[in-house]
């Protein structure tokens, strides 16, 4: 349903939107007019009185990071939540709005009431209605205080006078009042409130993971309209990436130890385990490599505790499947032609010249160079994260290290399913067949 | 082969040769809304093809080897012997290496990026010797800057400043760090006064354009196997990505002039032996300082019977390189040679000063290429063998030193490149070297033997062996062909890089340059093409 987008840049971008297409025809049969009128109403927080403003904003700030606005409203480095950034979707493409306090293309002239609303409803200024790619629908359980909070930051953002460029949703999907209904069926307001008889950490997890992160954005499968579906946090399509389970059975984070998992979140990366790429290099660069270690802590202790998701013996393990690559000697013997033209290209040929440099002629990985065989990608059930990685490459910078892999969309659809058939075959879910024409999808 | 009927053959800019030079004009020229048509004789080359050919083939030594010979388009070769494409009339050998495919030489290459210093451009005025520049360094500063971008070029530092070379604008990236056994040398070596730096290099130190990092495969030559290290390609398919129109294995044999002695059209013969035409408001010959040499001297015609731009028979004259004297040595501590890229640092403080009105002067590079192979046939063919062998591979092959120094060629007028009765496989003329060292270039090597003992001696060096007074090998910087000057009698183009005899012809690349200086030369030849893109501009105003 979703397409794809050029980029990697953001992740909420990939959620389509046909929320609303198919709520407009949902919502006529259902006449819900008072429920709408209800979800029309903003809670408006109360500021406490005597707050140290600098506090209040230094609290902001950090609710920003957790909240990662930036990724999805910055398309140019130099001009941070001046928005612009593309969202593609069937319907038309559209663009993330300028959240900086100019008055004119920011939120500069938003009371409190509207960039609340805007974070917990997805009701913008003049009751204007958001599209869901504004994760509206995890900020909505974002307490109170973080709220007020989060406003005092924004209102610090020094004006940036950019415009972002027009949305191009053709009819019906322009007609922004029609998410109302799209809102009844698959959004409920309210604040996350602390579950009693968790301990505190759980709780803050908790509220990281569901709320602050938006971690189900991504993770949480989608209903038919796009709205979430169950179970929570069981892993979702993002068209070019595969948002993985991330509860803990064998298919998730169950053959994870809790350093592992903490260090993952922390530098996006466990060697021989896993590597983040796609948006989600971009939630670790840009949010969750900023976090306190107890918060990861905290999130970790929640994702832990998550009931576990399908029939564990039925789904194998996605790390430690696969071997290292014994064949290279022979293959040398057998005096190799690589012809870049040909569909017929051999997997081991391309193999060794595009992807052993780094990776070793085993697989096994070299210093940062991550472990092949036992990876979490190459075991996955789905070819969508390795395929993804070949066209697209790894960028993620953390703590001034940049992690850096090129795409190699120069490589057919025919040569790269060759190659991910091979590579998982080889290093991972022998099962995974890769065929030219879901590569060409991914592409 | 072009489809006359789908590709138009005909274009504001026609570039011929795509390697470094003609890629990094296409970008810019394409950037400022220009039409570009590229012709290269070669065909299109591969990154996973050439590193497969490489990892797969017998021929380790030789850096020509993963690259596949067009019979249309001939290429230098002389492992396991000379394939007699050039042909040596002497007295000195010129064993030019180059690569004729799309991206050129810089496929194989070391990725120094060195500029020029200031009194480079002042030969003659300062020294006495050679020739001055018919440009000053400041006005080709500014090209630098443009061609260190377009190439992702890492350098300077702390230790290594600007090396001399002015800049208006930082390094696109830090340098690269030393490695271990460099910095030890380095650190031993300023006993006797020379200063070991980590270069400038076209090599990323960080993700760039797209490429990753160095990770030090240290085999820069004959293909860095991540793309980390710039090639010519990488500037063509971003050429392509504005609009180029490439046509490869299209080998220009002939431009032809019309009114006013501009040029009209490049002629070519394609892989079926088809010939085409190709017209243009301006042309840009970047085929290499040989190559484009033969173009020009077969382009004869009623107004230019010596062949374009060479109504004063300056063509192909002063070739030049730089040639280099080595010494190699076991050093009295483990160095672990090999770790890195190939050339990451090289003694820079030999490079200027009153001596050049005397001797040529040097630049010390310290080889990185990994010492284990050349040892391994070495002591083979010595007659070791089994335990006493690998101990002793190991044990030297953590010790051995390698250094190189290059001279500064005079541009000699006798030194030239004229075109052979004899023909290649599609007919085209070869060409004949005429090549002699001066006594500038033997003074030179007379200093350097002596520099060389002080590094020898600084870091205890035994089982020492100088290469021999005379017998220098090519550096692959062939300059000089297509010098730069005010003078028509003395140069085949003016400081716009235009030709003196037709004013719709210019020229980019290493053959512009009318001395070779001290320096690896493609920085310098990729910035004088960025000039002539600009002259280029100038004149479509």
């Amino acid at each position: 349903m979703l397409m794809k987008t050029g980029s990697t840049k953001a992740r909420a971008r990939l959620k389509a939107l046909v929320w609303c297409g198919v709520a407009v025809a949902v919502a006529a049969a259902i006449g819900a007019g008072s429920v709408i009128w209800k979800q029309a109403k903003i809670d408006m927080p109360v500021a406490k009185p005597g707050q140290d403003s600098a506090a209040l904003i230094e609290r902001g700030r950090a609710v920003a990071l957790a909240s990662d606005c930036v990724a999805c409203h910055t398309s140019e480095a130099s001009k941070p939540y001046a928005g612009g950034m593309a969202f593609d979707t069937p319907f038309g493409r559209l663009y993330s709005t300028n959240i900086t306090q100019d008055p004119v293309n920011g939120i500069g002239t938003f009371t409190d009431a509207e960039i609340v609303g805007s974070v917990r409803n997805g009701i913008s200024q003049h009751g204007r209605r958001l599209y869901p790619a504004m994760p509206y629908t995890s900020y909505t359980g974002m307490s109170d205080d973080d709220t007020l909070a989060l406003v005092a930051y924004l209102r610090t953002i020094k004006p940036i006078d950019s415009k972002p460029p027009e949305n191009t949703m053709g009819f019906p999907f322009n007609q922004r009042w029609a998410m109302a209904f799209w809102n009844v069926m698959n959004f409920q307001s309210g604040r996350q409130l602390p579950v009693a008889g968790k301990s505190d950490e759980w709780n803050r997890g908790a509220y990281l993971v569901q709320s602050l992160e938006h971690c189900g954005e991504c993770h949480t499968p989608r209903n038919f309209i796009q709205g979430f579906s169950h179970p929570n946090l069981g892993g979702g399509n993002l068209v070019t990436w595969r948002a993985y389970d991330i509860t803990s059975g064998q298919s998730g984070i169950g053959t994870w130890s809790d350093p592992e998992l903490f260090t993952y979140l922390k530098t996006g990366a466990v060697h021989g385990k896993a590597n983040a790429a796609g948006p989600m290099a971009e939630a670790v660069e840009n949010s969750l490599n900023h976090l306190p270690d107890a918060d990861l802590h905290a999130m970790v202790a929640y994702l832990r505790d998550l009931p576990v998701t399908g029939t564990p013996s039925l789904v194998p393990a996605r790390t430690g499947q696969g071997q290292a690559y014994t064949g290279t000697t022979a293959l040398r013997a057998s005096h190799p032609q690589y012809d870049p033209d040909s569909d017929a290209l051999g997997a081991e040929v391309m193999f060794n010249a595009n992807c052993a440099t780094c990776h070793a002629v085993t697989g096994k990985g070299v210093g940062e160079y991550p472990r092949l065989f036992g990876n979490s990608v190459l075991g996955a059930v789905e070819p969508t994260n390795l395929v993804s990685v070949l066209l697209r490459g790894v960028h993620r910078k953390v703590d001034g290290q940049e992690v850096f892999m090129p795409g190699f969309a120069n490589l057919s659809d025919a040569q790269l399913a060759t190659l991910s058939t091979f590579l998982f075959k080889q290093f991972g879910n022998s099962q995974v067949q890769v065929t030219a024409a879901e590569v060409a999808k991914l592409r | 082969m072009p489809d006359s009927n789908s590709t138009p053959l005909s274009a504001d800019v026609v570039i011929i040769g795509a390697g470094a030079a003609g890629g990094a004009a296409a970008v810019k020229l394409l950037r400022k809304g220009l039409s570009v048509l590229m012709l290269e004789a070669g065909a299109p080359l591969d990154q996973g093809m050439l590193v497969s050919n490489y990892r797969n083939g017998a021929y380790k030594n030789n850096h020509m080897a993963p690259y596949p010979t067009m019979p249309w388009a001939p290429q230098p070769n002389f492992v396991p012997h000379d394939n007699g494409y050039l042909i040596q009339k002497g007295p000195a050998p010129y064993t030019a290496q180059y690569i004729r495919g799309v991206g050129g030489t810089t496929w194989h290459w070391a990725g120094q990026a060195w500029r020029l210093i200031p009194n480079d451009f002042r030969m003659q005025t300062l020294y006495g010797q050679s020739v001055d520049w018919p440009i000053s360094y400041d006005e080709l500063e500014p090209y630098y800057c443009e061609a260190e971008i377009e190439m992702g070029v890492s350098g300077g530092g702390a230790l290594a400043g600007d090396y001399g070379s002015p800049r208006s604008m930082p390094y696109p990236m830090d340098v690269l760090p030393l490695p271990y056994g460099f910095e030890r040398l380095r650190q031993r070596y300023e006993s006797v006064g020379l200063e070991l730096l980590p270069g400038p290099q076209a090599r990323n130190s960080t993700a760039y354009d797209d490429r990753p990092a160095c990770c030090g495969n240290n085999n820069c030559m004959p293909i860095c196997p991540i793309g980390a290290q710039y090639n010519g390609s990488m500037s063509v398919r971003r050429a392509q990505g504005l609009g180029l129109n490439l046509i490869s294995n299209a080998v220009v044999f002939k431009l032809e002039t019309g009114e006013g002695n501009r040029i009209v059209a490049a002629h070519f013969i394609d892989q079926n032996k088809e010939v085409h035409r190709v017209t243009g408001k301006h042309f840009l010959l970047t085929a290499n300082a040989m190559e484009s040499v033969k173009i020009l001297l077969m382009s004869k015609d009623e107004r230019n019977p010596n062949g374009v731009a060479n109504a004063t028979d300056q063509v192909g004259r002063r070739l030049m390189d730089h040639p280099a004297s080595a010494v190699e040595y076991l050093a009295d501590e483990p160095l672990y040679i090999g770790r890195g890229p190939m050339c990451p640092g090289s003694i820079n403080n030999t490079r200027d000063g009153a001596f050049r009105s005397e001797r040529s002067a040097l630049r010390i590079d310290v080889h990185n290429d990994n010492p284990t192979r050349y040892l391994t046939e070495k002591y083979l063919a010595q007659g070791y063998y089994g335990k006493e062998l690998n101990e002793k591979i190991k044990r030297d092959g953590e010790r051995f030193v390698l250094l190189k120094s290059m001279f500064e060629m005079l541009p000699d007028p006798e030194n030239r490149i004229v075109l052979s009765d004899q023909k290649d496989a599609w007919g085209i003329p070869k060409m004949e070297i005429h090549y002699r060292f001066p006594e500038y270039v033997h003074r030179g090597y007379d200093t350097c033997r002596e520099l060389f003992a002080d590094c020898v001696k600084a870091s205890g060096g035994s089982e020492v062996k100088y290469s021999d007074r005379g017998q220098y090998t090519n550096s692959q910087h062939i300059t000089g062909t297509l010098s730069m000057g005010s003078d028509p009698h003395t140069s085949v183009c003016n400081k716009l890089a235009q030709a003196h005899d037709h004013a719709n012809l210019y020229f980019g690349g290493t053959g512009v340059m009318p001395t070779a200086a001290l320096v690896n030369s493609t920085l310098t030849g990729v910035a004088l093409s960025l000039l002539a893109a600009d002259s280029i501009i100038q004149a479509s105003l």
